[in-house]
């Protein structure tokens, strides 16, 4: 059975590029433009991995990683931050708020697919 | 790559909207109206810009906006403090921006020099060292990095002094063996990680030998599903560097205890010394695992709250909340408070825009044509019921009714689909008045009215060059130096005012400006010089001012660095003519000069009046005709064997024979009680035009007689009349035009061959 992602990106063309990734390399995708959004789809599509942006508006990728662990159902969903942000004081706060991983943007497919497979088993 | 074409155009698209919100974000800004909201929306604008950018490795257009990004990140940030000219310096990013975007869309190359200076600028501004932190190589091997190889550019900056030793290692085949002992948290799992793929991808560096030890686990009763009882004992025997271990427990080191010894620490001591000089603090908390590396006492051992003595501060907090799984909440809390902005935002939702979907053209345009359709369709029905003369039975007549007013508030609905506010059209001149005003090194700013007007979407399209050679020319000639306007005392700064409007079915443009109005002296001095006119003609203000509209009048020598600059008002008038708008002037000398455009309010459907023409059915768009008549055949004079005048209340006009122009018949049988439209052109000129019969006035639907069949003279386009014949809409202004009957003054005759010629 194919993994169900959720991918949050406020950008429309991250959305669109990750949508085509997410999809060729097999897994059932749900979109989302801001934190809060996703947060809210969380109990109808039931991910398997969350892939979040951290800049956005309404509600940032922090606040999507410490939604999802606060979720009485999903709070051991593995939180991907996808991001252009690589600052260390950023990645930690990421890790205490409960990240499971950080990828740099631009991404690689493949390499965006593998760690979503590795993260979900 | 059609897919990855597609999502470029996505990309530029969304860049559109980007840029205007970046712009009018930056106006706010710049003029003090600016919130919180305002330099965040901004500040993500420019990042959006660059996270796409950098996905089609566009490198210009990634290391321009990741300059300007940290700059508006130190704004934000309030590292930095707005002044009005670093928002000149940021508008003037945005423009830029706007054209690397531009030259990235088009394929073409960009000259780097063009904008060094600015870069420079916003580099000045910046407060991070960006040398370090560009990223062009958007092929970054590394990019799902659980730390530290290939991941931040900050750290491999940092480190570089290090790093080449520590690669020298890694080139070396040798074959070392790591004893790693690991005991899970309930908090690893509850972030999402799992052993297996912890174990998979230690396997993944060589051979591994995995005991797990499972002394603590209870009995099945007692077991606690959440609880973390299992720990491993790992050997591995691997040619990667130390490194390469931590970097598979990066993400889980604080959730975690992590003991990993090897035989050989001879490599790390070395570095040890001069990894510890290099660590500033700022850098101590990532760096924590490394610095623990270089322990050569202990081995590996690192938030294990207990032996964490020389942990960083913010690490033992960690540390402490992971050692009571219970206190996943604790973190939570602890990190909403280092960001209490952040998550009132979130709590924020009055500011969500209105839901909208993104249409393709294509099918709001299919849609328009059916409902045109339609509306043929409906006017079709009406004739056959009453040819079938059914009209008179009152049901009958409701429903049809009925029907009509609905096929109406399709119609309109449909046409709203179309309809877009003009204010990114009008957002955009802010930028053409930055320019115009620094090139000519005046100052003027735009005032905007009524920038949320409706326009058909075709129209605001077109609109874009007129207006733009419209207030380039209201900055250039309009406006006086700030030096004169002083003097005369008005203030230094000059004003264009751009406003729309609906009024009474049309549209209403205007722009106008607080100069010193058309110097009519020099105006008609100019139009003598150039012999657009005769040096006698008397002329009144109205029309010395018409004689911008004159090809000619703007002269090639004028060309500065505006670009597109020589091209006269006639090209600007010509242009908004092409789609059924008219323009006007207005000037006041010493107060300004007003120009106005009125166009129609759709270019889909037009109200037109349906004239007989030699058995023909021809549509006079209702909005040029002024009146309709039944002259007395003693109103018609001769002037010419094939031209005549029409008395009208003891005022004469050119009479226009509509089958002789649009060469139906000979144009020597005319009909005995002709008909007569008085219709007006552009520049308040009357004419008359005869035809055999009025026969209706009602709305009708453009087809384009260009796309479906080719161009036609004195013919606008066509039409679906309601019994399926196709009748022709006239193009009064050719018609006018080609006409060289005239009963004015030579001189403006001479004008008019001019301008035709």
């Amino acid at each position: 059975m194919s993994l169900n992602i959720l991918a949050i990106d406020d950008s429309r063309t991250m959305r669109t590029m990750l949508e085509m990734a997410l999809k060729q390399s097999g897994f059932n995708v749900c979109l989302a433009e801001d934190g809060k959004l996703g947060l809210e789809t969380l109990n109808s599509f039931s991910p398997d991995v969350i892939v979040t942006d951290l800049n956005m508006p309404v509600m940032d990728g922090f606040g999507v990683i410490e939604g999802v662990r606060e979720h009485p159902v999903f709070k051991t969903t593995p939180v991907l931050v996808l991001t252009t942000e690589s600052a260390p004081e950023l990645k930690q706060r990421a890790r205490t708020a409960g990240a499971t991983g950080w990828i740099v943007k631009p991404f690689d497919k493949d390499k965006l697919a593998d760690a979503i497979r590795r993260v979900a088993s | 790559m059609d897919e990855m074409e597609s999502i470029k155009q996505t990309f530029f698209q969304e860049c559109e909207d980007l840029l205007r919100e970046l712009e009018s974000g930056l106006i706010l800004l710049k003029d003090g109206q600016g919130d919180p909201d305002s330099i965040d929306s901004v500040f993500r604008a420019v990042h959006s810009i660059k996270g796409g950018a950098g996905a089609f490795s566009l490198t210009e257009l990634v290391s321009f906006s990741h300059t300007f990004e940290n700059v508006l990140d130190d704004l934000r940030s309030s590292k930095l403090d707005g002044n009005d000219d670093i928002y000149e310096t940021l508008l003037e990013s945005s423009d830029t921006l706007n054209d690397l975007v531009a030259a990235a869309r088009d394929n073409q190359d960009w000259d780097s020099s063009a904008s060094a200076d600015l870069l420079e600028r916003l580099k000045t501004l910046s407060s991070k060292d960006i040398s370090g932190t560009v990223n062009p190589s958007v092929e970054d091997d590394n990019d799902f990095g659980f730390e530290p190889v290939g991941m931040p550019i900050e750290l491999d900056f940092a480190f570089e002094p290090i790093t080449s030793p520590l690669q020298m290692q890694d080139s070396t085949p040798s074959i070392l063996e790591f004893s790693i002992s690991f005991k899970p948290f309930s908090s690893m799992f509850e972030k999402g990680h799992s052993v297996t793929r912890l174990m998979r991808h230690l396997k993944e560096l060589g051979d591994v030998d995995i005991i797990c030890k499972s002394e603590e686990l209870v009995g099945l009763k007692d077991i606690d599903p959440g609880e973390s009882y299992l720990a491993w004992d790992i050997t591995l025997k691997t040619s990667e560097s130390r490194a390469s271990i931590l970097e598979i427990f990066d993400f889980v080191v604080d959730d975690c205890e992590l003991n990993i010894t090897s035989a050989n620490t001879e490599i790390s001591n070395a570095e040890g010394s001069s990894l510890d000089h290099l660590l500033g603090t700022s850098f101590a908390l990532e760096k924590a695992p490394m610095r623990e590396e270089t322990d050569k006492d202990a081995p590996l051992s690192f938030n294990n709250p207990q032996s964490a003595k020389n942990l960083t501060e913010v690490n033992l907090e960690t540390g402490k909340n992971s050692d009571s799984a219970l206190d996943n909440t604790e973190s939570s809390a602890l990190a909403i408070a280092a960001k209490p902005a952040i998550s009132s935002k979130a709590v924020d939702t009055k500011k969500a825009p209105p839901a909208t979907i993104r249409i393709n053209l294509e099918r709001v345009d299919r849609l328009i044509n059916q409902v045109g359709e339609l509306v043929i369709n409906q006017a079709m029905l009406s004739q056959c019921i009453s040819d079938a003369e059914m009209g008179q039975s009152p049901e009958v007549v409701s429903v049809l009714d009925e029907f009509k007013q609905l096929t109406r508030d399709i119609q309109d609905s449909v046409m709203a689909i179309r309809a877009q506010p003009v204010q990114p059209l009008f957002q955009r001149m802010s930028r053409i008045v930055r320019e115009a005003a620094q090139s000519t090194n005046k100052k003027a700013k735009l005032v905007l009215e009524g920038e949320f007007t409706e326009v058909d979407k075709t129209i605001i399209e077109k609109l874009a060059d007129p207006l733009t050679h419209m207030i380039r020319n209201a900055i250039d000639h309009g406006l006086e130096t700030p030096e004169k306007r002083s003097a005369s005392g008005k203030s230094p700064e000059g004003t264009v005012t751009l406003s729309a409007a609906h009024r009474s079915g049309k549209i209403i443009i205007e722009v106008s400006d607080n100069g010193a109005g058309i110097n009519r002296e020099k105006v008609k001095s100019l139009a003598i010089s150039k012999g657009l006119i005769a040096p006698e003609t008397i002329l009144n203000d109205t029309e010395i001012d018409n004689l911008l509209f004159l090809p000619g009048f703007s002269t090639v020598d004028k060309v500065s660095t505006l670009s597109g600059r020589g091209v006269g008002m006639d090209v600007v008038k010509r242009a908004i003519q092409s789609f059924g708008g008219r323009i006007s002037i207005n000037s006041e000398p010493g107060a300004g000069s007003k120009f106005t455009i009125s166009l129609p309010l759709t270019l889909a459907v037009l109200d037109g009046m349906l004239v007989e023409v030699s058995e023909q059915t021809i549509v006079i768009p209702l909005t040029s005709i002024i009146e309709t008549l039944l002259p007395k055949p003693s109103d018609i004079h001769d002037i010419s064997p094939s031209e005549q005048v029409i008395n009208v209340r003891g005022s004469f006009m050119p009479l226009i024979n509509l089958a002789k122009k649009l060469n139906f018949e000979n144009g020597q049988d005319s009909k005995s009680n002709p008909i007569v439209l008085c219709v007006e052109t552009e520049d308040g000129k009357k004419y008359a035009l005869m035809a055999d019969a009025i026969q209706d006035q009602r709305q009708v639907v453009i087809k384009s007689l260009e796309d479906n069949y080719g161009q036609v003279p004195c013919i606008a386009a066509a039409t679906i009349l309601g019994d399926g014949r196709i009748a022709l809409i006239a193009d009064i202004d050719e018609i006018v035009r080609s006409d060289a009957v005239l009963l004015t003054q030579p001189a403006e005759l001479k004008t008019l061959e001019l301008a035709h010629a």
